[in-house]
């Protein structure tokens, strides 16, 4: 029957959905696939980061590691699914810091940054302020002095309020002394393509799109000059004291079993090593960085509270742009 | 011609040419299913392509993308019930015509403007790309918010039975998806302290239950309703009269496809409905636009088969992707060592070359696969209706859950239908509230960035010579009816006769 038939190719299509399965306790852990959540949707810079990961750690740990996208509110919602997950080591997510970090204070989130345990930091990018094209600037100091000369003339595009980049320009406004305009945009995607036909001034960006896109930076926020970006100097050269960066790692819902969360730490420790992982996080602009659990919340510690002041002089007061 | 002649021999490889088959179908198939859209279908196949080749996985992702925009159609014309997003334009007329007997057809014109409508965008893609990927830039917060305001305008278009309720309708479609996070601020809009509500609302969830739900709700509510042969015709291709006839809708609402995909950010459901809109504005047939006219299925099916061919093009030159689906074509690329932007075009043009031949295979599984496939869907309508219904509500929840596995929007699969069934019992089209919905954001957006850099001034917005082409397309299409108004009393005065005219 075509019908019958029809129906089961619906239901084979729907079933992988089906497949959550619960059961079974640690004693030999892993002993089943572990879910890992992204809390973006698929195919971004932090997706794919994950899902290098995700084969780096399968290797190391025997068992499958399954992404689960899960995405929404700056990826807020994956990581509330991640908060309430159960503390077996079988749940684990892909926490970029300003999600974890910065959304708390934003908005009324289920979790803050004591909800989790920390397992380590994979992958890190410094932040490189890019001009639009045919842009007058060259240097970092010539923006700065155009900007003292015209406060809130120049514009700069950011992924979304509240996200690191927004938070980065308003710390380096302070900085610097200037003022700019902030114009926030749904995403790197949209905002990079407003800066490219030149709607925008300046854009805080990762690395790669200079390599890849073309684009004229002025200055890293790195501590070193880059390899990758020859004749570009940081802030730091350019005579500011500041360095931004982006950076993520694997964090579980916390109460994770010593031996369990150990097991998951050297998995992520070994996993950093992986070439295929190095290749991957490189193509989207970041370069593989293990921290160990404790420099981790550290970091994640520092930026919430560096940010969370931020958001609440700045942007809660209105004057976040 | 190297390049031309690496491209061919990648594409006729055996591996690339069973990928694009496979993924054509498989597309066609998700996509016809309520709420399992194109980017469930592109991410549900990414892992496969950690397996295979560079040219197999670049033929099976271009096939799913092809095909599940495709599939959509097939649900909007038999259930009333767009398949993905995109295809929310085509129940407008797609239903009606299906419901009229004409299933088979609207299949047919459907299969037919979709084919078309991604050959020809292929074509005028492969020639002009570099070309177009500047244009596309070119477009800023203003002419966004240009475009995303005369896509509106076709709320007046499907709401012919009633026009204050169609207005409601659309306001209170850009008003629900104001819920959730400011674009600008941060700050949360009407999330009345429950957290899932401060990632807004999830539009597959509000359309498969705004749609599909409430069409379940309303037929059971319904009295006994004669039932018949629903369907007298399985499938039927337009004959050549019929093509040649609407030939000038069918190549212009590709170009409109062609030309919005382009467009980094706009997407194929907003482009379906500008050219829907347009179609409206210009077709011979407009006024049985909304009754089940082929012009407005052809319309939208076209101009959203376009959109899969021009995504692409902001996707490899510049490394933007158009919309979330590209966005997961251009991860794929990346992972498969293709890096996307600029040098792309003159690095590695066979890969370019091979891309464009491949969407064109696709296009052409697309059509045979249609034909093939939609005589078994449209089976579908057989089925005893509580079953059919059943199944629908199946469907609809597991392929909602499994996109973000988040109960919360089973939640709003639920209200979206009930409140679907309140409004159509009170003689509101759904409609309009879907294009507010889908155009609420990037209008939004879009505005407020282009305060931002104005220093808050309307009046520079008329400055750009593209948004005001818009503004003056969007004013001249509200006016239309009174103009034609007056050009007839004029005329009507000019004869001298008493304007007794009742019509």
């Amino acid at each position: 029957m075509k019908i019958t038939k029809l129906l089961s190719l619906a239901l084979t299509a729907a079933l992988p959905s089906l497949l959550v399965s619960p059961l079974a306790l640690a004693e030999d852990f892993p002993t089943r696939p572990i879910t890992e959540i992204v809390p973006y949707p698929a195919g971004g810079s932090s997706d794919l980061a994950g899902r290098a990961l995700a084969n780096a750690l399968a290797d190391h740990l025997g068992v499958n590691v399954v992404v689960d996208n899960r995405s929404g509110g700056g990826g807020s919602v994956g990581i509330s699914a991640l908060a309430r997950a159960r503390t077996d080591g079988y749940t684990i997510g892909v926490a970029p810091i300003g999600t974890i970090a910065n959304q708390p204070h934003m908005h009324r989130t289920p979790y803050n940054t004591e909800s989790f345990d920390y397992l380590c930091q994979f992958y890190y990018g410094p932040e490189v302020l890019v001009v639009k094209p045919d842009s007058p600037f060259n240097t970092l100091n010539e923006v700065i002095d155009y900007a003292k000369a015209h406060p809130g003339k120049l514009s700069f595009g950011s992924p979304g309020p509240g996200t690191l980049p927004h938070l980065d320009m308003l710390r380096f406004q302070q900085v610097a002394g200037i003022e700019l305009t902030h114009v926030p945009f749904a995403g790197d995607g949209p905002g990079l393509t407003a800066l490219m036909g030149g709607h925008v001034d300046l854009y805080m960006a990762m690395p790669n799109t200079v390599t890849d896109r073309n684009l004229d930076a002025v200055a890293v926020f790195s501590d070193e000059p880059m390899a990758s970006l020859p004749g570009i100097k940081t802030v730091m050269e350019q005579g500011h004291n500041m360095t931004a960066s982006v950076s993520g790692g694997l964090v579980a819902p916390k109460g994770l079993p010593q031996d369990i969360k150990q097991k998951l730490v050297k998995g992520c420790e070994q996993a950093t090593e992986a070439e295929e992982l190095k290749k991957v996080l490189a193509r989207v602009g970041f370069e593989a960085r293990y921290q160990g659990p404790d420099e981790f919340r550290q970091l994640v510690e520092h930026t919430s509270e560096v940010n969370g002041r931020l958001i609440n002089d700045v942007i809660k007061k209105g004057g976040g742009r | 011609m190297d390049a031309f002649l690496s491209a061919l021999s990648m594409l006729t490889s055996m591996d690339a040419l069973l990928a694009v088959v496979a993924g054509t179908l498989v597309g066609i198939i998700i996509g016809a299913l309520p709420g399992l859209g194109s980017l469930l279908a592109i991410t549900m196949a990414l892992p496969l392509t950690f397996v295979l080749g560079q040219g197999a996985s670049i033929a099976l992702l271009l096939g799913i993308y092809c095909g599940s925009i495709y599939g959509g159609s097939l649900s909007a014309i038999l259930i009333n019930t767009p398949g993905t997003p995109q295809s929310a334009a085509t129940v407008l007329d797609g239903f009606p015509m299906a419901r009229r007997g004409d299933a088979g057809l609207a299949l047919g014109w459907s299969t037919t403007a979709s084919a078309f409508g991604g050959i020809l965008a292929t074509i005028i893609l492969a020639v002009a790309s570099p070309l177009l990927a500047k244009i596309g830039i070119r477009f800023g917060p203003v002419e966004y918010f240009a475009l995303g305001l005369f896509a509106l305008t076709c709320i007046v278009t499907v709401s012919r039975d009633n026009l204050v309720k169609g207005l409601l309708a659309g306001l209170l479609g850009l008003f629900v998806a104001v819920v959730g996070q400011d674009p600008v601020t941060g700050y949360l809009r009407y999330d009345f302290g429950v957290f899932d509500l401060s990632a807004g609302i999830g539009l597959v969830p509000f359309l498969v239950g705004l749609f599909a739900l409430s069409e379940v709700f309303w037929r059971a509510a319904e009295k006994k309703e004669e039932i018949g042969p629903v369907i007298r015709s399985a499938f039927q291709l337009p004959t050549l009269l019929d093509l040649r006839q609407r030939a000038s809708v069918l190549i212009k609402s590709s170009l409109i496809g062609t030309w919005i995909g382009t467009l980094p950010g706009v997407g194929a459901a907003s482009a379906s409905m500008v050219s829907y809109a347009e179609a409206k504005r210009s077709s011979p047939n407009k006024d049985k636009f909304g009754t089940g006219e082929p012009d407005g299925l052809i319309a939208s099916e076209a101009a959203n088969n376009a959109v899969s061919s021009g995504a692409m093009v902001p996707t490899l030159s510049l490394g933007v992707p158009g919309d979330p689906i590209t966005a997961v074509m251009l991860g794929a690329l990346v992972l498969q060592g293709v890096t996307p932007g600029p040098r792309l075009f003159l690095e590695n043009q066979s890969l370019v070359l091979f891309i464009f031949m491949m969407l064109f295979v696709a296009n052409i599984c697309m059509f045979l696969g249609g034909m093939l496939m939609s005589p078994l869907f449209s089976r579908i309508l057989r089925l005893p209706e509580p079953l059919l219904m059943a199944c629908v509500v199946a469907l609809v929840a597991t392929g909602t859950y499994s996109i973000n596995a988040n109960p919360f929007d089973l939640l709003v699969v639920l209200i979206a239908g009930i409140a679907g069934l309140l409004l159509r019992y009170n003689g509101f089209p759904l409609a309009p509230m879907v294009i507010g919905f889908v155009l609420s954001p990037m209008i939004e957006q879009s505005l407020r960035q282009g305060l931002i850099l104005n220093q808050g001034s309307f009046v520079a917005f008329a400055a750009s010579p593209i948004a005001a082409v818009l503004f003056a397309l969007t004013t001249l299409f509200l006016l239309w009816p009174a103009i034609r108004l007056i050009q007839r009393r004029v005329l009507q005065r000019r004869k001298g006769q008493p304007s007794t005219n009742s019509n």
